[in-house]
Order: structure tokens, then C-alpha cells, then sequence
């Protein structure tokens, strides 16, 4: 039961990654690689916090959310100005940077050590210490993030960054200045992936670089590729469909020395086969 | 002022080989029009090609090394064949290309791990047998010495080509216009497979001359890729001289970086000066 | 279309559901007389020799293993030392596997798993350099402390009369924690260190980093890097015409280069013997990995504390007993469970003399 809650929790966090990036990369048509530098900024305003302060879990989320969004304000300021491939290649530049920083910065982040010790949330004199316990409240906030996500998509709001992903000159020929839409839907993707950096780091209760680096921005942008661009629902199976795969071949038994690698080959060819037959994804409604 | 003499060359040496990156990539970009990630994996295809030639059957150096070169270039006409031309024909953006390509990568370094484990393998033998140079007070290898030659040489053997031959006209009529080449008789398609068996062939070399200098490993292209993409953005995407200008211009820029600031900022370095082009001369230095 | 996807994707989601409890087996059903160990390690991906050390190292032991009075079995599980995969492969091990000792190789796995360990009272002995990984009841580590090869390091300094010191530290965990360690131990001597670069590893180019190295004029330069940044960074060194002697801790131990440092000493965490480098040597046909002597003491360890035990043990059982080891005969020399549950073996200073690593008596 535990392992089930935990493969729930790990499933959870990632769908909220997955569906916040979805926001950039299927309803705005933004291809973005630096997802998890936002991932590794609420994960480590939580570590720190949790480890250094009393502030308390909740408080640390919103810390998190605060430091995702000044951060992507920053990155995104630049970042609007591109389009297509350059978008691609600058934010995964802003990852690299950003890992850079998590790695060699030793006096925040503990470089290399990464943070040990951190605590489980703590609400009313009840800790989330069971497994059990911890996904119910992922789920809730994963659910809140849900819903977010819907409205804004359906709001006026998000008919327009549909509108920019469809025809960004068009849009700009009406007087729309899509930069601050694409700005601001930046932020608001990077602030949900803030919240998710803040439960795995508090359910993992150790964190260190190498959950950030840039190859973990593909891992997540492959999820929304593959489950479906421009649809929630879609982001939520290719973030499950990643995390249990390799869970699954625990059990298969593939000889070990090759199974990763099996699995890579597996993955890379799924990836070119969607891309000729379904860009969109299995449930997505934009093809990229 | 050793030291400095010595950066120059380092830079030099680290540039030249970002410039043999940036003048395949180049040649794939300047006809195709998207960011090929599935180049990184020819980088390694060569180099593995002469360590199972040369370490492991025992052929000789120069058979191995030709070999090595060619085969990069038939994989990377095969990929052509097998994924960038049913893409193509589908009309599929830049973005689709480029999260196959992604595809393309993943699969090829796997199949290497697969063959040969991901353990880093050096293909040059004892340091002492390496011939070593003096130079104004600063030192390089006999490999180095090669590196640097070899990229000067495929510069101009390119820049010849491109102005001189009708197959080389043909090459700069596709990059200013697919379509219009068509309608003129270009045969565009079979041109472009051309163009991806060179640049392929000079990533195989690219592969093979840095398992020379330092080793190889399945992954090896990917972060040498990266370099190349910041060069040839540097100098101004799609131009022989720009690509090359760029290299050098990075490579110099990353090792005189890290005179006074401690080397792991090494790639911040290298991507911070990528957004600062990007954001202040996206068309590059030579661009107009 | 759509709802038949979704009903296609519920289908999958209950099958792997269902496939997973039928695999599960409740601790308590465990056969009266099995110990199960399971080990969490990287198996795949780019520090997969590092793991399939680690299992080659405890099949050995499991194989040398004579007349027992229980059962041991050994369950892998990969985590390519990824934080999230050795929280799933520890949570599998104990819910669906219901092992009774846990092990995990490096600082951050044994971060991870340390506390899950602790919360469901499995023993944990992690093979770690970070003190934490040992905090709580049923944490061990089996690992020499940093501070204890830097005590000898300094000792075989000072012996040796060397006062400046180079160092060259890739940013990695364990690295870093020695580096610091070092550092330490030298305030109040007369060594110093006159010149520290930083490297990043995963880089193969440190010309630059080696070339600045160079100021200060060091006596000897201490490399902290493993393989592969440490075969590149030797031969780089010797590219840029250093002659300085190179030393290190650990790591040319463990080099299948060992031509780049022949002639140099250094200091190992201990003295492992003769016996394991040929068993392991002749099963695997390559030099013995980071932590396979750690790994294949850990067993022998656990076998001679559940052996002691008249009953089956339960994991509470095998952590008290875990705690009174002394003296304990094991490939890295005589092992003791020091106070902070840390497994001490005394570190040595080792030479490499015509390819081969041997202590300097």
C-alpha cells in the first residue's frame, strides 16, 4: 500500500508539473526547456525553509510560489521576445544557468550536499508522515491546480494565448501586445511548478541538483508531448505513463544491464513515431 | 603572461572543435531550417566506429578513422531518409522535427550503450607516446595540432564548395528558398541528403578527434552540440565563416572567463553569452 | 475516439494495479527462516559500473557464504542514483518485497532512504561519506568518515615534509565532503594550500582549470575526481607539462589507468585485502569499484549479526546487534561500529608500484 501511495505521489507531483507546462508549451505554443529550474526553485525555498526556519510547510509553498514567479518575471522578460526553436534553445540555456547556480551557489543551496532532513508538512499538530496521508493532500492541491489551470485556459485570458499560439502576428495587427500575454502565462506556469518543487522536496525530504538538470526539463516536456498538447487530461497520462513505466519493468524482469537503456530506445522511438503519425500527442488537441 | 598564452590556446583548441560542430550544424540548419538534436548522435557514432575498429578488431589507425567518418554519414542519411523526410512530406514544424530529432538521440546513444556500456573509453594511447609542443611558452598535443588544422581545412573546403560549384549553389538557392529551388529544377530532396551525409561525416570526425584528445562516451554530442548551436548563433546562424567566428569566439571567451572566476561557471559562461546574442544580436555577428 | 482512449487508459492503470498486489506479499507472510537484503543502486544509466560493482561484490559474499542456520536472499532495485527512483525502489522493497535490511550506495540515496527506513524500522546501512545518512536507530553507515582519511592524508603530509598543497575538486558530493575534510584538518599546521580549483564534473576540457592550477607552485596536487574525470584530468596534467606529484584519496585505487599515477602514493579508506581483490577480480575481470568492498562487507556483517541470534531476528534485533560489532574480520580490514552507528575501518597510505596498489608499510 505504501509503494502505491508513493508511485501516487511521485504521479501526482509530475502531473502538476506536466499540466504547468502545458500552459506554455500547448495552449501558448512556447516550447519550453527550463521547466524544472522553477521544479528546483520551490523545491529548495521549501528545503531551506523547512531546514533553517520554523515557518511551517504552507508558508514555504508560498515562498516558493513568490521566488518562481520573480524569477520567471526575470527569465521571461527575455524569453518573450523569441519564438519557435530560438524560444527552445534560450530557456534551455536559463536551465543550465539555473542548475549552474543550484550546483556551485554551496552557501544557499548546499551545492553538491543538496539538503537532508526535511520535514513533512504539519497542519493543526498533524504531520503527513504516512504515505497515505501525504497523497491525500497532494491530491488536493493537485486538484486546486487542476481547476486553476481549466479556468484560465477557458477564460478570456486564455482564448488569447490560444489566439498567439494560432497566429501570434494576427494578434498583434489587432493591438493585442502578446508579449505580456506570453509573459504572463510564463509565470503563472512557473509559479505551479514552484508548488509542485515544494511537495517533492517535502515528501522526498532530500534534495539536491541533479533532480533539476536540463535533461529533467525534456523528461517533463516529453510527458506533455506524449499525453497531449493543449489538454489536461493528456499532460496528467504522459506524466503517468512516464513515471510507472519504469515501475513496470521492475516487475517484468528485463535483464537489468540493458533495461534502461531498453527503456531509452523504447521512449526515443515513441517520440519519432508520435511526431510523424500523432504531433499532438495521444489526447492532445494542438499539433506541434 | 604564460598563462595567458596558454587560455589562448586552450580557447583556441576548444574553439576549433565548436567550430567543426558549428560548420556540420550549419550545413544541416542552412538547408533544413530546424535545430537537428539527432546530429549530437553521429558525434558518437564516429567515435565509437574506431573504437570498435581500432581497439577492439585492430584494423589500422587511418582505415578505422575513414571508416569511422563515413559511417557517420551514412547514419545520418539513413535518419534522413527514415524521419526527416516522411516529417517533411507532412509538413510538420520546425518544433515536431526538432522533438524527433530528440527522439533520434535518445535512441542512437541507447543502441551504443547497449554495444559498448556508457563507461568513458579513451581511443588514444599512453600520454608519453603523445608528441607535445611548445609554442611561446604554452604546450599542445600533436591531437590538437590536428583538431586545429582540420577545421581550417573543412572551413575552406566548404566555403569552396558553396561558392564555386553548382552543388554548392544549389545548397545556398535551398537555404534562401525550398520552394523556388523546386520550381527552378532543383532536386531539393536528394541535394539535402547530400548536404546531411557531409555534415553528418563531420560530426563522425568531430566524435572521433575529441575520443582522440580526450575520450568518448554514448552521450558525448549532446553538450558538444550545445556549443556548436551557441557558436553558430554567436557568428550568425546558417554561415560558413560566421559558425566558425563564433567557435573561436566562444571557445576564447569561455576559458578566459574562467581566468579570475573558478572554472565550474565554465557553462554558465558559455550559455549567459548565448542570451546576450540572442537577446541584443539575434542575426549573430556576420548576419546583416 | 476520446472515451476510448480514457477507457483504454483506466484499463492499463487498474491492470498494473492489480499486477502489483498480486506480487505483494505482507512482511508478516515471510518464510520463518529467510533474511531478505535489499539494495538500492544504481544498475543503469551512466553510473551503472558503479552499481553493478556493488552487486557483484555481494554476490560474491552470498556465494562464499558456508553452512548458514537462516536463508539470505539479495534483491537489486535501480535507482540510477536519481532521488525519486530510489524513493520507489525502497518503498517497493519494503511493501512489495518486505526485506528486513535495506543498503543503498552513495550520499544521496542514503539521504533518501534513510528516513524511509527509520519510519518503517528496516535496518538501512548506507556506503556514504554524509554523517546524516546515519542518523536514527536503524541507520549504518559502512563507509571510512571523511575526517579519518583526512587525519592520515595530513600525518603522511607532515611525514613527508610537504608544505604546500594543491587541490583539485570536481563538485560532486563526495568530493567535496573530503575536500572539506582535508581542509579542516590542516588549520593549525604548517601546510597550506596554495592553490584549489573547482571543476565541473561531467566537463572533459580542464585545460584551463589545470593551467591555473599551476600558481602557487604546489609541492604535490591532491585530485579528488573518480573515473573518468580523474583518467582525463591525469593525462591533461601531464599534457600541460606538470611534474608535480600526484596524490589522491581513494581514487587511484580504483583506476583501470593506473599508468597515469604510477609511482604516486595515496590514501585509501583502507586496507583491502589481497583475498577480495582476487575473488572480485577473477569473477568480474576488472579492478574493484568504489564502494564493492563496503557492499561485500555489509553482507558478512549482516550474516555474522543474524547468525549470533538464536531466533529469527527481527530488523530491531539485527540493528542491536549491528551496534556491538567489534573486530569484525572484513575486506577492508578490521571493522568496528564506531558510536555514530558510522562502521570504521582504518584508512592506510597505498602506493601504485608497477600497476598494482600496495600499502607502504
Amino acid at each position: 500500500m505504501a509503494y502505491l501511495a508513493h508511485l501516487g505521489i511521485l504521479i501526482s507531483i509530475f502531473v502538476m508539473l506536466s499540466m504547468s507546462l502545458n500552459l506554455v508549451v500547448g495552449y501558448t505554443g512556447l516550447l519550453s526547456v527550463t521547466h524544472v529550474a522553477f521544479f528546483g526553485i520551490g523545491a529548495y525555498a521549501t528545503a531551506i525553509l523547512l531546514t533553517m526556519t520554523d515557518i511551517g510547510f504552507f508558508t514555504s509553498v508560498v515562498v516558493g510560489i513568490i521566488a518562481a514567479l520573480t524569477s520567471s518575471f526575470l527569465i521571461g522578460l527575455i524569453l518573450s521576445k523569441f519564438d519557435d526553436d530560438f524560444y527552445a534553445l534560450a530557456s534551455l540555456g536559463f536551465n543550465i544557468i539555473v542548475f549552474s547556480i543550484f550546483l556551485n551557489l554551496q552557501s544557499v543551496t548546499g551545492g553538491p550536499f543538496g539538503i537532508s532532513g526535511i520535514d513533512r508538512p504539519e497542519l493543526f499538530g498533524f504531520i503527513f508522515t504516512s504515505n497515505v496521508s501525504f497523497l491525500a493532500l497532494t491530491l488536493i492541491a493537485l486538484v486546486a491546480l487542476y481547476f486553476l489551470s481549466h479556468f484560465i485556459v477557458n477564460s478570456s485570458f486564455g482564448r488569447v494565448i490560444k489566439a498567439i499560439r494560432d497566429d501570434e502576428k494576427a494578434l498583434q495587427i489587432f493591438g493585442y501586445r502578446t508579449h505580456y500575454y506570453k509573459l504572463t502565462i510564463f509565470m503563472i506556469s512557473a509559479g505551479m511548478a514552484a508548488v509542485a518543487g515544494s511537495f517533492f522536496a517535502s515528501y522526498i525530504t532530500f534534495i539536491d541538483p541533479s533532480s533539476f538538470a536540463a535533461t529533467e526539463s525534456v523528461f517533463i516536456l516529453s510527458m506533455v508531448i506524449l499525453g497531449g498538447l493543449a489538454d489536461n487530461k493528456g499532460a496528467a497520462l504522459g506524466a503517468a505513463t512516464i513515471i510507472l513505466l519504469p515501475e513496470f519493468l521492475r516487475f517484468v524482469g528485463m535483464p537489468s544491464d540493458i533495461a534502461a537503456q531498453m527503456r531509452q530506445v523504447i521512449y526515443g522511438l515513441l517520440l519519432i513515431v508520435l511526431m510523424i503519425y500523432r504531433p499532438q500527442g495521444f489526447l492532445g488537441k494542438y499539433r506541434l | 603572461m604564460d598563462i595567458f598564452i596558454q587560455l589562448t590556446l586552450n580557447g583556441l583548441i576548444a574553439g576549433s572543435i565548436y567550430a567543426l560542430v558549428a560548420l556540420g550544424f550549419n550545413l544541416s540548419y542552412g538547408t533544413m531550417r530546424f535545430f537537428d538534436l539527432g546530429y549530437s548522435a553521429l558525434i558518437a557514432v564516429g567515435g565509437y566506429t574506431v573504437f570498435f575498429l581500432s581497439r577492439q578488431i585492430g584494423l589500422p589507425l587511418p582505415i578505422s578513422i575513414l571508416i569511422g567518418t563515413i559511417m557517420a554519414g551514412i547514419a545520418g542519411y539513413i535518419i534522413y531518409l527514415l524521419v526527416y523526410v516522411p516529417l517533411r512530406k507532412r509538413k510538420a514544424s520546425n518544433m515536431a522535427l526538432l522533438v524527433a530529432s530528440l527522439g533520434i538521440f535518445t535512441v542512437i546513444q541507447a543502441v551504443i550503450g547497449i554495444f559498448f556500456s556508457s563507461q568513458f573509453r579513451t581511443l588514444s594511447g599512453p600520454v608519453d607516446a603523445e608528441r607535445i609542443f611548445h609554442v611561446f611558452g604554452g604546450s599542445i598535443t600533436r591531437i590538437q595540432v590536428i583538431i586545429l588544422g582540420t577545421s581550417i581545412v573543412v572551413m575552406f573546403a566548404l566555403a569552396i564548395i558553396f561558392r564555386f560549384t553548382t552543388f554548392g549553389k544549389s545548397i545556398r538557392a535551398i537555404g534562401d528558398s525550398e520552394e523556388v529551388s523546386k520550381i527552378v529544377g532543383i532536386n531539393t530532396s536528394r541535394i539535402i541528403g547530400y548536404v546531411l551525409f557531409i555534415g553528418s561525416a563531420i560530426a563522425g570526425l568531430v566524435g572521433i578527434l575529441v575520443g582522440f584528445d580526450t575520450g568518448i562516451t554514448p552521450t558525448m554530442g549532446f553538450s558538444l552540440l550545445l556549443k556548436g548551436v551557441v557558436a553558430s548563433i554567436i557568428g550568425g546562424v546558417g554561415n560558413v565563416y560566421g559558425g566558425v567566428v563564433g567557435a573561436l569566439f566562444l571557445g576564447l571567451i569561455e576559458n578566459y572567463g574562467i581566468w579570475h572566476i573558478s572554472t565550474e561557471w565554465k557553462d554558465a559562461i558559455a550559455f549567459g553569452l548565448l542570451i546576450l546574442f540572442l537577446y541584443f544580436r539575434p542575426q549573430g555577428i556576420f548576419r546583416k | 475516439m476520446k472515451t476510448k482512449w480514457i477507457i483504454g487508459i483506466i484499463a492499463a492503470v487498474i491492470l498494473v494495479i492489480v499486477g502489483i498486489a498480486l506480487f505483494d506479499r505482507s512482511p508478516d507472510q515471510a518464510e520463518a527462516g529467510l533474511i531478505k537484503i535489499g539494495v538500492v543502486a544504481p544498475l543503469t544509466g551512466d553510473t551503472a559500473f558503479l552499481g553493478e560493482g556493488v552487486r557483484e561484490a555481494m554476490l560474491l559474499a552470498k556465494e562464499q557464504l558456508g553452512d548458514t542456520e537462516y536463508q539470505y536472499e539479495l534483491i537489486f532495485e535501480d535507482d540510477q542514483l536519481d532521488p525519486k527512483m530510489t524513493a520507489s525502489a525502497t518503498n517497493k522493497l519494503i511493501d512489495i518485497d518486505g526485506v528486513d535490511v535495506l543498503v543503498s550506495f552513495s550520499s544521496g540515496s542514503g539521504n533518501v532512504v534513510a528516513p524511509i527506513a527509520e519510519r518503517n524500522e528496516i535496518v538501512h546501512l548506507g556506503i556514504a561519506s554524509d554523517p546524516n545518512v546515519a542518523n536514527g536507530f536503524y541507520n549504518f553507515i559502512h563507509w571510512t568518515p571523511p575526517a579519518e582519511e583526512a587525519r592520515v592524508f595530513v600525518e603522511e603530509l607532515e611525514k613527508r615534509n610537504i608544505s604546500r598543497l594543491g587541490m583539485i575538486v570536481p563538485n560532486q558530493q563526495g568530493a567535496v565532503a573530503v575536500a572539506d575534510a582535508v581542509k579542516e584538518r590542516l588549520e593549525g599546521t604548517d601546510i597550506e594550500i596554495v592553490n584549489e580549483q573547482t571543476i565541473n564534473a561531467g566537463d572533459t576540457d580542464f585545460r584551463t582549470a589545470v593551467n591555473k592550477a599551476k600558481d602557487g607552485n604546489p609541492e604535490i596536487y591532491l585530485l579528488f575526481a573518480f573515473t573518468p574525470e580523474l583518467e582525463i584530468l591525469g593525462r591533461q596534467m601531464k599534457e600541460a607539462g606538470i611534474t608535480t606529484p600526484l596524490t589522491s584519496i581513494e581514487a587511484f585505487e580504483l583506476t583501470e589507468e593506473r599508468d597515469l599515477f604510477e609511482g604516486y602514493w595515496y590514501v585509501n579508506a583502507a586496507e583491502p585485502t589481497n583475498e577480495f581483490n582476487q575473488a572480485f577480480n577473477s569473477r568480474t575481470g576488472k579492478n574493484q569499484t568504489l564502494g564493492a568492498p563496503n557492499a561485500y562487507d555489509i553482507f558478512n556483517l549482516v550474516v555474522s549479526v543474524t547468525e549470533d541470534e538464536p531466533q529469527r531476528p527481527t530488523p530491531k534485533d539485527i540493528a542491536e546487534g549491528l551496534k556491538d560489532v567489534e573486530n569484525f574480520n572484513g575486506a577492508l580490514g578490521n571493522l568496528s561500529v564506531g558510536e555514530n552507528d558510522i562502521i570504521l575501518s582504518p584508512a592506510a597510505v597505498r602506493i601504485i608500484q608497477n600497476g598494482q596498489p600496495v600499502t607502504i608499510k
